[in-house]
């Protein structure tokens, strides 16, 4: 039942229960998937045999073909109407390009290292913040007292 | 029956010395229960526990996984969901 074209629905994480195509099978068990993204939001990317459930349908695609071209099968196969999903603009192509194009940007830009150091930093700034109020509340308050314990020894 | 606010003694008690030395009881309210799977009835993974109030607060990102069912049914229960639903959508 696994093989390239095979349209399939996957069942874990959180596109769990959308539909997408198998576009390439790999060895140990893993298989690489799109939906693709304008279509079902379901981005290609590398997957478990388990977390796919494949249906009776196929479309005809090469080994690793490109979005368009799987956009392409579908249109020929009606396949849009039969899984319930809306046929994708060019605005919607587009969009799900860019957002891939930002994401694979901002991974070469931010190196690791440079999140976990911010992370321990702001905690610290916290607890600063919020030790200085507890002290600073009941020292007020003596302060308050002893003005007016003073007053009443005078009279 | 007592109204739930005075229903004071199955409450957790911290002892607290007030500034003018007095020594008081401050009372905490008790934390619901963990969230379950509504069909296996084990706890969920990634949903919080802790006061209505508390929750509230949260972002809705840290109130229940991000999946289909996500916050009701457990992970696997999910799985078997999808897949017999898939099922019974091609046998038609």
């Amino acid at each position: 039942m696994i093989e390239v074209g095979r349209i399939c629905v996957k069942t874990a994480g959180r596109e769990a229960g959308k539909y997408c195509v198998i576009v390439d099978v790999m060895d140990d068990g893993m298989v690489m998937v799109t939906g693709p993204k304008a279509v079902t939001s379901v981005k290609r990317r590398k997957s478990s045999i388990h977390h796919v459930e494949p249906t009776p349908e196929t479309i005809k695609i090469k080994k690793n073909a490109a979005d368009e071209e799987v956009i392409a099968a579908y249109k020929q196969s009606g396949l849009f109407a039969k899984l319930g999903v809306k046929e994708p603009t060019a605005k919607d192509i587009e969009k799900a390009k860019d957002a891939e194009r930002k994401r694979a940007t901002a991974a070469k830009t931010k190196p690791k290292a440079e999140e976990k150091k911010e992370e321990p930093k702001a905690e610290a700034k916290e607890e600063k913040k919020a030790e200085p109020k507890k002290e600073a509340a009941p020292k007020a308050k003596k302060a308050e007292k002893s003005k007016a314990s003073k007053p009443k020894a005078k009279k | 029956m007592p109204t739930p606010a005075q229903r004071s003694r199955s409450f957790s008690k911290n002892r607290i010395t007030t500034p003018g030395g007095k020594v008081k009881t401050h009372f905490t309210k008790k934390k619901p229960g963990m969230a379950r799977c509504a069909s296996c009835s084990k706890p969920l993974h990634g949903v919080p526990r802790g006061l209505p109030a508390e929750i509230r607060k949260l972002p809705k990102t840290q109130k229940r996984p991000d999946r289909p069912y996500g916050g009701t049914l457990c992970a696997p229960c999910t799985k078997r969901k999808i897949k017999s639903k898939n099922m019974e959508r091609w046998e038609k």
